[in-house]
């Protein structure tokens, strides 16, 4: 009885204010859990954010770019490198082919703007007779 | 009848070929099966009926049609020429004979067909045929392949590889 007593007591601070909708609540709970999680990941917070001895601020700040931090705001390095395969100019770089191969043994090649095909064709069989071969 | 189902060899264009039939246009005479110089392969849709031209085997008169033909984007009618068919270089047809009575005569390729750069649609088949004489048959046909189904090409690569039995087998009986 005492533990639900505490319990009750400690969430009374970020409880509703008078009128508040039991929403917004939810909003305000949430943006604070965002803070602490964005803090707790911030340079300053895990120590990378310091100056270091010796450091000059144009290396501080180019080793919080390295890093994804930057004043004036956080940024990201986006570039992303693809390599495209050597002898295959049709497949579209960072996309992989789709390759099947079908009952007869055809495969075919696909991606999204190319499909090639190679047909093994079943072998044809007839029998021709003479008259008098082998004589 | 039914569209086409089946492959095979225009038996006429065969004997000629056995028989050593003079023939006029061209430079070949008689007929040869391995003269991949005076063969082209050319495509053909679903709408061919069997045995009927073009792909009347038994017929005595096996002449190429553009009839049911496929063509488009690096696939001109009459189709390509076998001897520069493999990424521009020959296929190299093979003709062998196996067995001891009967005796079995094997039609194959070298190297597979290669040809990049084709758009095309709804191709159940091919027909490889003599392109140059004119007499006793205007562009003899020698071989019609039925691949079992339709296959496409967007921007691509068109092939056909031999399987290990060969593109085609004819028993010989007496």
């Amino acid at each position: 009885m005492g533990v639900s007593l505490a319990v009750m007591t400690a969430a009374a601070g970020a409880g509703p204010h008078p009128g508040e909708h039991s929403a917004n609540l939810r909003g305000r709970r949430q943006g604070a859990f965002d803070r602490r999680a964005v803090a707790r990941q911030h340079p300053i917070a895990t120590g990378r954010g310091l100056f270091v001895d010796g450091e000059t601020r144009e290396q501080f700040r180019e080793r919080m770019r390295s890093i994804g931090f930057m004043a004036g705001g956080r940024t990201r390095d986006k570039v992303k490198t693809v390599t495209r395969p050597e002898n295959d100019p049709g497949v579209d770089a960072g996309k992989r082919a789709k390759r099947t191969v079908d009952e007869l043994g055809t495969v075919i090649t696909q991606s999204d703007n190319r499909q090639d095909v190679t047909v093994t064709p079943p072998t044809a069989r007839q029998t021709l007779s003479f008259n008098g071969l082998g004589d | 009848m039914a569209n086409w189902s089946s492959s095979g060899f225009y038996i006429n264009t065969v004997i000629a070929a056995l028989t050593s039939v003079a023939q006029t246009g061209g430079s070949l005479s008689p007929l040869n099966i391995n003269s991949s110089a005076n063969e082209n392969l050319s495509l053909v849709n679903q709408t061919a009926t069997q045995y009927t031209s073009p792909v009347a085997y038994g017929a005595s008169s096996p002449a190429w049609v553009n009839t049911n033909e496929v063509t488009g984007t690096g696939w001109s009618t009459g189709g390509v020429l076998l001897s520069t068919a493999f990424a521009g270089a020959d296929v190299v047809p093979t003709t062998t004979i196996t067995g001891s009575g009967p005796y079995v005569l094997t039609y194959s390729w070298t190297h597979g067909l290669s040809v990049t750069g084709t758009t095309l649609t709804g191709i159940y088949g091919c027909i490889i045929y003599y392109p140059n004489p004119t007499s006793p048959v205007a562009k003899p046909e020698l071989l019609a392949l039925y691949f079992g189904t339709g296959y496409n090409t967007v921007a691509g690569t068109f092939g056909i590889t031999p399987s290990g039995s060969g593109l085609a087998a004819l028993t010989l009986t007496a």
